[in-house]
């Protein structure tokens, strides 16, 4: 038995590795300090230090239920697509989507709305999306280097 | 669920806690790994669910791999380290204790290693099912990799798991006089 336990270790072992290899070689790659918009299968690079910040002030709650107020600095949603040469009018929605791969969807009126759809600048030069008005920040996606545009 | 004993519920607690605790200290190392790999997670639950698949043989009793989900769900919300998951966390706990009661009643007629060994892969491959369907929302090759990171590990637990069951479940199962004697031997 114990010689069946080493064997399924090692197999799944092995198997996780071969997809790793082939998780790392297939992910798209984005350049430090970039965002990749995606929109009608082309992709485009915005470089965050390119996009106009503006400051950030806002409440959002946490599952707890605490809140947290966000005073920092940060660019529109909406700004990041127009950069990209994208009209946000014509968005139906946007995936935005972690460095690890989670992803958090945003719809085109909370795009279009003045205050609500934002990504943050954290302090190691890092995206993070806020969305204002989240019962409890289900859309808390850090290190955010991808947008789907739907 | 029959009746427990005070001494199998001690165990369910201990073991309940003891996976809170394995998670949260297993947390930096292995965020460091799945950082590198660029999945969401799938390490820390497979050493808590180990905890949860040793009580749950240690007693024997079908359910108390769910009750022990449930208690943890409890812990999680209560010191508010609910993770990804949110206010859905006791799901995250609740379904894969029920798989690990399935997999083990599965294995009942089969050696405890083998049932150890399915529940460890199991329980985690559960709780990466459930993370991936209510928050992650991965597919294809991430999936894939997050789905094989949560069985590896499990099946390293399971490795862990096996031989302290095997000198935990003698000592279980002792009436209460060897016990005793076997505890001043000690």
């Amino acid at each position: 038995m114990k010689r069946a336990v080493l064997v399924i270790t090692a197999i799944l072992l092995c198997l996780t590795a071969v997809i790793a290899v082939v998780h790392l070689r297939t992910r798209d790659k984005v350049p430090e300090g970039s965002l990749l918009i995606q929109f009608d299968g082309r992709d485009s690079y915005v470089r965050i230090g390119d996009l106009d910040t503006v400051q950030i002030n806002g409440t959002v709650v946490s599952a707890k239920g605490d809140t947290q107020d966000i005073h920092q600095a940060g660019v529109r949603v909406a700004d990041v697509l127009e950069k990209a040469g994208i009209d946000s009018q014509a968005v139906h929605s946007v995936t935005v989507v972690a460095d690890d791969e989670f992803s958090a969807e945003l719809l085109s009126e909370e795009i279009m709305a003045p205050e609500v759809a934002y990504l943050a600048k954290e302090a190691d030069g890092s995206m993070k999306l806020i969305v204002f008005g989240d019962s409890d920040l289900k859309r808390n996606v850090r290190n955010v280097v991808k947008l789907l545009v739907q | 669920m029959k009746r427990l004993r005070l001494s199998q519920l001690i165990y369910m607690a201990l073991c309940a806690d003891l996976g809170i605790v394995a998670k949260k200290m297993i947390s930096p190392a292995a965020n460091l790994l799945t950082d590198a790999l660029h999945i969401p997670g799938g390490i820390g639950t497979s050493f808590s669910l180990m905890f949860l698949v040793v009580g749950a043989v240690l007693t024997g009793q079908f359910g108390s791999g769910t009750l022990m989900g449930v208690i943890q769900s409890g812990i999680a919300l209560a010191l508010g380290s609910t993770g990804s998951l949110g206010i859905l966390s006791p799901i995250g706990y609740v379904v894969p204790g029920l798989t690990i009661d399935l997999v083990l009643w599965a294995f009942r007629q089969r050696s405890i290693s083998a049932g150890v060994m399915a529940a460890c892969i199991a329980g985690p491959l559960a709780a990466s099912l459930t993370a991936n369907f209510l928050v992650f929302h991965l597919h294809s090759v991430p999936l894939l990799l997050y789905l094989c990171v949560a069985c590896s590990t499990g099946a390293i637990c399971g490795l862990v798991a096996i031989p302290l069951v095997e000198r935990l479940y003698p000592l279980m199962n002792m009436p209460a006089r060897q016990k005793g004697n076997h505890d001043e031997q000690t």
